[in-house]
C-alpha cells in the first residue's frame, strides 16, 4: 500500500514537472510568433483565431514587412503538441532568414526557399525510411503600393471574399518538406485587391473538428458559408463568431487538432 | 641507364599508381588540376632517390610507401661497376637476359628506408629467402618444443629418482633383516627355531637379489633420464644466448626509436626558431641525434648479424651438434651466404649507378640575393637558394676554400676578375629581349654582416647581382620570370659540368608558373634541346608547356573522385587520356583552342570568352533551352586566369570578342583587371565587350535551386546555398555535371517549358543582356 502511494506520488510529481516544462515551452513558442502590436501596425484590420489543442501547438502564423511587401502565412506542421511546435519554431526562424536574403519578394520563392531549409534541417533526401515531417502552409505577399496579392500554398488554400462572393485559390498538392515523388516549384498566384476584400488563410483544424448532434466533422462547406455570412462584419466580430461557432459545434467533444484561422481585411 | 617507368604506392594521395611509362624521348609532362597529386609524384620520385620521407608524405592510414623505378640498361652497365664475384650466378644469368631492371625503395615504420631489387630478380632471391625462412621456422618450432621437453624430462628424472631411492631403501631394509636373522641364529640353539630362521633367511636373500636387480635397473633408468635432461639443458643454454641477443636488439631498437623521435621533433621545429642562435643550437642537436641514430643502427645491424648466427647455430644444436661446434658451423654457412650480394646489397650497388634525380623547386633552386658562407661550407641544403648558389659556384669553378683567402684585398681582386668572366648568354634560350644584346652578367661579392645584424655580425656571406647594360639588381629585384629562367639555366649549366657521368632526371614543379606565355614556350624549347643529356619530368597547368604534336609525353593526373581531395590519385597515360576528365585535360584543350571533337571553330565575331569548360557547357545548354536566335560562339579558357591569354589570342588574330564573367570573386576581379588593362577603366567602352553577371556567382546559378536539383545534380536534398556553392562544398565536378546537363538538353529531356518561373526569368534576363552584347 505504501509503495503504490509512493509511486502515485512520483507520477504526480513527474506530471507536474512535465506540465511546467510544457508551459514554459509555450511561452517560447508565443515569443517567436509575431507580436500583437507589430501586427496591429502592419495589418490594421485582421484577426488570428489560434486555438492549440495542447499547451504547445503545431499551427503557427507569421507576419513580417519587407520594404513595400507584407508577408503573412498560416502554417500547419505535421502532428501537434511538442513535435509540431518544434517544427513551427523552425518554420518561423527560416521565414525570418529567407526574408533577410536579397532577392525578389515572391510568395512561391519564399515557399521554395523554406522547403529547401526544412528538407536540409530534417535531412530529407527522398529515401524510404527517412523523416517525412513537413509543413502545410498558405503564404501571402501584399504589395502595399500596387495592392497586388501574391499567394502560394502548400496543401492549404486561400479563401478570398469580395462582396459576399468567396473565391478559393487552390494550393499546390505538396507540403513544405519532402514530397511523395518529387518537389516542384510552388505556383505563384496573384489577385488585385480592392478595399473591403477579405482574405483568409487557415489550417485544417477548424473544418476537421468533430461535434454537432451526430458528432461529425464541421467540414469546409459550412466553414465557407460561415465566412461568407460574417464577411461584412469587422474582423474582431468575425473572430468572436468563428470562435463561438466552433466551441458550440464541439460541445463536450475533445478538440482533435490545433485550430488556426488568419483573416485580413483589405482597407 | 635511363628511367623508363615508375610505380608509386602509398605516397600521399597515391595508393597505387600502377606502372607508368615515361616518354621515350625523355620529356614527360604531368598535367592535372591543382591538388590532383602531380607534385606528390615528383616528390615521390625525389624521395625514391634520396630516401628522405617526411610524415606528411604518409597516407592517413599510415601504410608504408614504396616507390619502384624501372631502368633501361646494358648488362655491361652493371657488370663493369660491381664485384662480379659477389654476384650469384643465377642472378647474373638473369641480368644478362633482361633489358630493364627495377629497384624498389621501401620505407619502414621509423621512416628509414632501403632499396631492394625489383620483380625481375626477386623471384630468385625469394627462393633463397624462402628456404632460409623455412629453416628458421623449424628452429622456432623446436624452441617451442624444447621448453615442453625440458619440463617433461625433469618430471621423468624426478620420478626415476624417487623409484631408485625407494628401491634402495627396500634393499637396505632386507639387508638389515638378513643381518638380524644371522644374529638370532647365532644366539639360539633350538633346532626348530633354527630351521625356521634359515628358511626365512633363504626367502630374504631371494628378495634381496631381486631388489638388487631392480635397483640396478632403476639406476640405469635414472641415468638415462638425466642424460636426456642434460642434453636438453645444453640446448636450453644455447637458446638463452639467442634470447639475450633478441632482448639486446629490442632494447637497442627502443633507443633508436627515442633518438628518431628526438630528431623528428628537431626537424619539425626547423625554420620556426626566432633567432639564429636557437637555429644553430637546433642544428647541433640534429647532428648529435643523427650520429646517435647512425651508431644505434650499426649496433642493431651487428646484433642482427649475430642473431642470425645464433639462430642458425640452434638449428645445428637441435640436429645434435654441441653449441661450440654449432656456432662454428653457423658462422661458416652465413659467411658463405654473404659471399653473394643480397637483394638489398645488390640494389644499393646498382643504385650508385642510377641517374641522379634532381628536384628543381623555387625555394632552394632560385638564385637568392645572398647566402651565408657558413651555409655553403656546412652544406645546409635548407638554406634559401642553396642549390642555385652551389650551381653558380660549380659553373664558376669555385670551391668554398676559395673564400678562405686570408687577405680580403686579394680575395676582392680575385672576385672582381672572376666577375668579368661570368656572362650568361640567353640568346639561344630566351626570346624576350633582355638588355640590348640579351647578355647578362651575374656578379657576386663577399661581404660581412655588420652591427645591424647582431647575431651574424662579422660573419661572411655571398651576395649576388644580376647585371645587364642598364642596371645592376638583386636577383629578387628582377622579375620572377627572369630569376626563374636564370636559375634554371644555372641548373642546366651546372649539370652539364657534373663529372660524375651519371645520367640526370630533372624533376621540375610548375616550370611555367611565373613565366610569360612566350617564355613558357622557350622552356619547352630548352627541354627539347637538353633531352639528350638528361631526362625531364615536369608538372604543368599551362597549355604553352604542352606540345600538342607530342601528346605521348603526357601523363594525366587526377583524383579518383573528381574534386574530392580525399580520394586517391589516378594517373592516365597518353594512350588512356580519354578516361581522364575534361578538367584534367583542359591545358590540352586550351592548346588546341577548343575540343575538336565538338567541331568548335572560332569565328570572326560573337566569340564569347568564358572561364572554363563547365561554364561553356552550361551556357551552351542555356542557349539551346532558350532558343537563342543570335549566333554565339562560346570559347572556354582553362580557368579564370587564362582569360587574358584567350583575349590576347583573339586580339592577335584580329577577331571580335566578348568577355563574359560571373559574380564570383575571382571572375569579378578579373573583370575589373581586364577593364583597366583593355579599356583604360572606361566603363562605357568596356561594357560593349565585357559582361559581368554579378547576380550569379557562376553559370549554374542561373537555374533555380529546384531545377538545378532536378536536371543538373539529380538529388532531392535541401539546398540552402547557391548552386555554385553547393557544387564546391560537395566536391562535384562542374564540368561533368554541365556536360551531362547539355546532353539532357540536347536530347530534349530538359526543355524550357519544364523549367520553373525563377529559372525562366533568370535565363531570359541573361539572354537579353547577351543579345545586347552581340552583333
Amino acid at each position: 500500500m505504501k509503495e503504490s502511494a509512493l509511486s502515485r506520488e512520483n507520477l504526480l510529481d513527474q506530471r507536474r514537472e512535465l506540465m511546467a516544462s510544457l508551459k514554459y515551452a509555450s511561452f517560447i513558442q508565443q515569443a517567436v510568433l509575431p507580436h500583437q502590436r507589430y501586427m496591429d501596425n502592419t495589418l490594421k484590420d485582421f484577426f488570428v483565431l489560434h486555438k492549440p489543442r495542447d499547451i504547445v501547438s503545431g499551427d503557427f502564423y507569421y507576419c513580417s514587412r519587407k520594404e513595400d511587401y507584407i508577408v503573412v502565412a498560416a502554417g500547419d506542421c505535421t502532428g501537434h503538441g511538442v513535435p509540431g511546435a518544434l517544427l513551427s519554431i523552425m518554420g518561423v526562424s527560416f521565414l525570418n532568414e529567407i526574408l533577410s536574403i536579397r532577392g525578389p519578394v515572391r510568395s512561391s520563392r519564399i515557399l521554395n526557399l523554406l522547403r529547401e531549409r526544412v528538407m536540409k534541417a530534417l535531412h530529407q533526401k527522398g529515401h524510404e525510411l527517412e523523416n517525412k515531417d513537413a509543413i502545410d502552409m498558405a503564404l501571402c505577399v501584399f504589395n502595399t503600393k500596387t495592392s497586388e496579392l501574391q499567394y502560394s500554398g502548400a496543401n492549404n488554400p486561400l479563401y478570398f471574399i469580395r462582396k459576399k462572393v468567396l473565391t478559393e485559390i487552390k494550393a499546390d498538392k505538396m507540403p513544405v518538406g519532402i514530397n511523395a515523388i518529387e518537389e516542384n516549384s510552388f505556383t505563384n498566384h496573384t489577385v488585385q485587391l480592392k478595399p473591403g476584400d477579405n482574405v483568409y488563410i487557415f489550417s485544417d483544424g477548424y473544418a476537421d473538428q468533430f461535434g454537432g448532434s451526430q458528432n461529425k466533422k464541421f467540414k469546409y462547406g459550412p466553414f465557407k458559408e460561415l465566412l461568407i455570412r460574417i464577411s461584412d462584419r469587422p474582423m474582431v466580430k468575425q473572430y468572436g463568431e468563428l470562435e463561438h461557432v466552433i466551441d458550440t459545434w464541439r460541445g463536450s467533444e475533445e478538440q482533435v487538432d490545433d485550430i488556426l484561422i488568419f483573416g485580413i481585411k483589405f482597407i | 641507364m635511363q628511367l623508363v617507368a615508375f610505380r608509386i604506392q602509398n605516397f600521399r594521395s597515391v595508393v597505387d599508381s600502377g606502372w607508368q611509362q615515361l616518354s621515350h624521348d625523355n620529356i614527360t609532362s604531368l598535367i592535372g588540376q591543382n591538388e590532383s597529386g602531380k607534385t606528390s609524384i615528383l616528390e615521390a620520385l625525389k624521395a625514391y632517390h634520396d630516401g628522405n620521407l617526411i610524415e606528411d608524405m604518409l597516407r592517413s592510414d599510415l601504410s608504408l610507401p614504396e616507390v619502384t623505378c624501372r631502368f633501361n640498361f646494358q648488362p655491361s652497365d652493371i657488370e663493369n661497376r660491381i664485384d662480379l664475384k659477389r654476384l650469384d650466378p643465377k642472378i647474373r644469368k638473369v641480368i644478362r637476359s633482361i633489358e630493364k631492371i627495377s629497384l624498389k625503395r621501401h620505407w619502414e615504420d621509423d621512416m628509414d628506408s632501403h632499396m631492394v631489387m625489383g620483380d625481375e630478380l626477386m623471384e630468385i632471391y625469394n627462393e633463397t629467402y624462402d628456404q632460409i625462412k623455412k629453416r628458421e621456422l623449424k628452429v622456432y618450432e623446436n624452441l617451442k618444443n624444447l621448453s615442453r621437453g625440458i619440463a617433461a624430462s625433469s618430471k621423468s628424472v624426478n620420478k626415476a629418482n624417487d623409484e631408485f631411492e625407494s628401491t634402495r631403501e627396500k634393499v637396505a631394509s632386507v639387508k638389515m633383516r638378513i643381518n638380524e636373522i644371522k644374529r638370532t641364529l647365532r644366539k639360539f640353539s633350538g633346532k626348530d627355531k633354527k630351521d625356521e630362521l634359515k628358511k626365512e633367511m633363504v626367502l630374504e636373500k631371494e628378495m634381496l637379489e631381486k631388489l638388487n636387480e631392480a635397483l640396478e635397473q632403476k639406476k640405469t633408468r635414472l641415468e638415462e633420464m638425466q642424460d636426456i635432461l642434460d642434453a636438453l639443458d645444453e640446448k636450453h643454454e644455447a637458446s638463452k644466448k639467442f634470447e639475450t641477443i633478441n632482448n639486446q636488439i629490442a632494447e637497442t631498437k627502443e633507443e633508436l626509436v627515442v633518438a628518431q623521435d628526438n630528431l623528428r621533433v628537431v626537424l619539425q621545429m626547423t625554420g620556426m626558431y626566432s633567432t639564429d642562435k636557437e637555429q644553430r643550437a637546433a642544428e647541433i642537436k640534429e647532428e648529435i641525434y643523427r650520429t646517435d641514430i647512425e651508431k644505434l643502427k650499426e649496433e642493431v645491424h651487428e646484433l642482427q648479424s649475430e642473431r642470425d648466427i645464433q639462430l642458425l647455430s640452434l638449428e645445428f644444436v637441435f640436429e645434435g651438434l654441441n653449441h661450440d661446434s654449432a656456432i662454428q658451423a653457423a658462422r661458416k654457412e652465413i659467411g658463405f651466404r654473404n659471399k653473394f650480394y643480397s637483394s638489398r646489397e645488390l640494389a644499393e650497388e646498382i643504385f650508385k649507378i642510377l641517374p641522379d634525380f634532381e628536384l628543381f623547386e623555387d625555394f632552394s633552386s632560385l638564385l637568392p640575393n645572398r647566402i651565408d658562407l657558413e651555409d655553403i661550407i656546412r652544406a645546409n641544403k635548407r638554406a634559401e637558394g642553396y642549390k642555385a648558389a652551389i650551381n653558380f659556384l660549380t659553373i664558376t669553378g669555385l670551391e668554398y676554400s676559395f673564400f678562405q683567402q686570408p687577405s680580403s684585398r686579394i680575395l676582392k681582386q680575385k672576385i672582381e676578375n672572376l666577375n668579368g668572366e661570368i656572362t650568361l648568354n640567353f640568346q639561344d634560350f630566351w626570346r624576350q629581349k633582355l638588355g640590348k644584346n640579351n647578355k647578362i652578367k651575374i656578379n657576386f661579392e663577399l661581404s660581412h654582416y655588420d652591427y645591424t645584424n647582431p647575431e651574424k655580425s662579422g660573419k661572411p656571406y655571398i651576395e649576388f647581382w644580376i647585371k645587364d647594360e642598364q642596371e645592376r639588381l638583386y636577383p629578387k629585384q628582377r622579375s620572377r620570370g627572369v630569376r626563374w629562367f636564370l636559375s634554371f639555366f644555372l641548373e642546366l649549366k651546372a649539370t652539364a659540368m657534373d663529372k660524375s657521368r651519371r645520367n640526370k632526371v630533372l624533376l621540375i614543379d610548375e616550370p611555367g608558373v611565373s613565366l610569360h606565355a612566350r617564355a613558357q614556350e622557350d622552356v619547352l624549347t630548352v627541354f627539347d634541346d637538353i633531352k639528350e643529356q638528361m631526362q625531364i619530368i615536369y608538372t604543368t597547368h599551362s597549355p604553352h608547356l604542352i606540345d600538342v604534336n607530342k601528346l605521348y609525353r603526357i601523363l594525366a593526373v587526377q583524383r579518383a573522385v573528381e574534386d574530392d581531395m580525399k580520394s586517391e590519385t589516378l594517373i592516365f597515360s597518353a594512350r588512356s587520356l580519354k578516361s581522364a576528365t575534361a578538367d584534367t585535360l583542359s591545358p590540352i584543350y586550351s592548346t588546341m583552342g577548343a575540343r575538336l571533337s565538338q567541331q568548335e571553330i572560332i569565328k570572326s565575331f560573337n566569340n564569347v570568352i568564358v572561364k572554363d569548360l563547365a561554364t561553356y557547357y552550361f551556357l551552351k545548354a542555356i542557349i539551346e533551352l532558350t532558343g537563342f536566335e543570335k549566333e554565339c560562339y562560346f570559347l572556354p579558357a582553362s580557368g579564370t586566369k587564362s582569360i587574358p591569354m584567350m583575349v590576347n589570342i583573339l586580339i592577335g588574330w584580329g577577331l571580335d570578342y566578348v568577355i563574359l564573367n560571373f559574380g564570383n570573386s575571382e571572375e569579378r576581379s578579373m573583370h575589373e583587371n581586364l577593364r583597366k588593362a583593355l579599356f583604360d577603366n572606361k566603363i562605357d567602352l568596356a561594357n560593349q565587350q565585357m559582361m559581368l553577371m554579378d547576380e550569379c556567382m557562376d553559370a549554374e546559378d542561373l537555374l533555380s535551386t529546384i531545377d538545378f536539383k532536378k536536371y543538373v545534380i539529380q538529388v532531392r536534398e535541401g539546398i540552402t546555398v547557391r548552386n555554385s556553392e553547393y557544387l564546391k562544398d560537395n566536391n562535384y565536378s562542374r564540368a561533368v555535371l554541365a556536360s551531362n546537363f547539355l546532353q539532357e538538353v540536347s536530347s530534349g529531356k530538359v526543355s524550357y517549358k519544364k523549367l520553373d518561373d525563377e529559372s525562366r526569368e533568370n535565363l531570359n534576363r541573361f539572354t537579353q543582356r547577351l543579345t545586347a552584347m552581340l552583333k
